[in-house]
């Protein structure tokens, strides 16, 4: 297997103009465009660990933050990888949805709260994509009509920040939507 | 309903789990598993600077091996620094520093000291790390090689994530533009091209696009950099001031 090339080994002098590549970044001209942007925090959201249950952690005080953390169940596990793991346990997937519903329902900024939006919608086609997993056929993730999920699925696919495997992700679960609808009418 | 409209209840805190403090608090639990995972991943985080801080510290390579881990049995799987570590004292990595000062000074001074082998069965301390590890500056001081050696491995760990956004994503050709024009010419593994040949060689279309996605890609290490800088810290001014003290130690500016 190829080696990694490592850093380690170059001079100081060097690695100063590695380290300004992030600084000098944002001195570059050319301002980032809303989508550029909005990728990026879907981007930051996704490689993050997913987020204690915002409901506990807002009632308690700092001190008791640790504590939390401690019990953290996936501390190692990006909310964007399980997202693809079709392994992933149907209550995790449970617990990115509500945890991202409620993000995307008290953040600040559009960005955030966008992001957040996506994920909660991809928990959702995670649930019906991966439906041979005898939970979910038992269990619907969402009081969602197929209709309105198909058309919701539409909506995100118009948007063009979104990271190719939630496109794909997204695809998938907008044709088996499509399909269920027609199976079973309003 | 448009999938965007979304009531807000209240505002969130944003809180979200710190990695390396997890890590470390996971190395506390009496969960063995969770305990094992955790500590690998913090040996393998810290290994390469404590390595390095030995070996400028007057200890042959071997000796430096087997002190490292000697250091890594005595303060990690002992868990005497992880139960001191607190996030509200400071730096983990200063923390660390120090038991490693005093462990260095107390071996130095034992001379006859016997070596220990690490406790078997728990964690594998032989480390493929050991190749190739030279100290570039013969001059630096054992902290200083410790530090060398810890902002190297962060950022290996920040240049491994960003390619693997990318390349995991289908846009290798961002990762390429950024690996030929900015990476390679700081290795040395190439000389600085010109856009006109970065975009011969990556398939893009013009050069104003090679460099969009230069700054596209320039902005994500950024973000990465940062968002490990501040899961090792306490708030966002301790992370801007890390990352200005890190740039002033390379570029060797007061």
């Amino acid at each position: 297997m190829k080696k990694e090339p490592t850093t380690f080994g170059l001079s100081h002098e060097k690695l100063a103009r590695l380290w300004g590549v992030g600084d000098d970044a944002s001195a570059d001209r050319a301002e980032p465009t809303e989508d550029q942007r909005q990728g990026e925090a879907l981007r930051d959201q996704l490689a993050a660990a997913l987020p204690l249950d915002p409901t506990i952690s807002a009632t308690l005080p700092e001190a008791l933050s640790h504590v939390l953390e401690e019990f953290h169940p996936l501390p190692d596990s990006s909310v964007g990888s399980l997202l693809l793991d079709p392994h992933t346990e149907p209550a995790v997937v449970g617990q990115i949805k509500d945890r991202y519903r409620a993000k995307a329902e008290s953040c600040t900024g559009a960005l955030e709260r966008q992001a957040a939006t996506a994920i909660y919608y991809a928990a959702i086609a995670y649930a019906l994509v991966f439906q041979e997993n005898s939970w979910f056929r038992e269990n619907r993730i969402t009081t969602f009509s197929y209709g309105q999920l198909e058309a919701h699925f539409s909506q995100l696919l118009g948007i063009r920040w979104l990271t190719p495997d939630l496109v794909r992700l997204f695809e998938r679960a907008q044709a088996i939507c499509r399909e269920k609808a027609k199976a079973s009418p309003p | 309903m448009n999938p965007w409209e979304k009531t807000r209840r209240r505002a969130g805190d944003g809180r979200f789990p710190s990695t390396h403090w997890s890590a470390i608090l996971n190395a506390r639990t009496q969960d063995e598993t969770r305990r094992r995972l955790a500590t690998d991943s913090l040996i393998a985080g810290y290994w390469k600077p404590v390595y390095c801080y030995l070996s400028r510290h007057g200890c042959g390579k071997e000796t430096a091996e087997d002190l490292t881990q000697d250091f890594f049995c005595e303060f990690f799987l002992r868990a005497k620094l992880l139960q001191a570590a607190d996030r509200s004292i400071g730096r983990f990595r200063q923390l660390l520093l120090t038991a490693l000062r005093r462990f260095a000074q107390n071996a130095q001074r034992d001379r006859k000291r016997q070596k220990r082998a690490p406790s078997r069965g728990m964690v594998s301390l032989a480390s493929p790390q050991l190749e190739g590890i030279d100290f570039p500056d013969a001059g630096a001081t054992p902290e200083d090689a410790f530090y060398y050696a810890w902002i190297t491995d962060l950022l290996d760990r920040v240049l491994a994530e960003v390619k693997e956004q990318y390349c995991s994503s289908r846009m290798t050709r961002h990762w390429d533009v950024f690996q030929l024009k900015v990476l390679a010419p700081i290795r040395g593994d190439a000389e600085d091209l010109s856009m006109k040949e970065i975009c011969q060689r990556c398939g893009v279309a013009s050069e104003g696009q090679a460099a969009n996605m230069l700054i596209t890609v320039k902005r994500r290490f950024q973000t990465v950099l940062k968002r490990r800088l501040r899961d090792l810290v306490r708030s966002e001014a301790e992370a801007e001031a890390e990352f200005r003290e890190i740039f002033r130690f390379l570029s060797g500016t007061p």
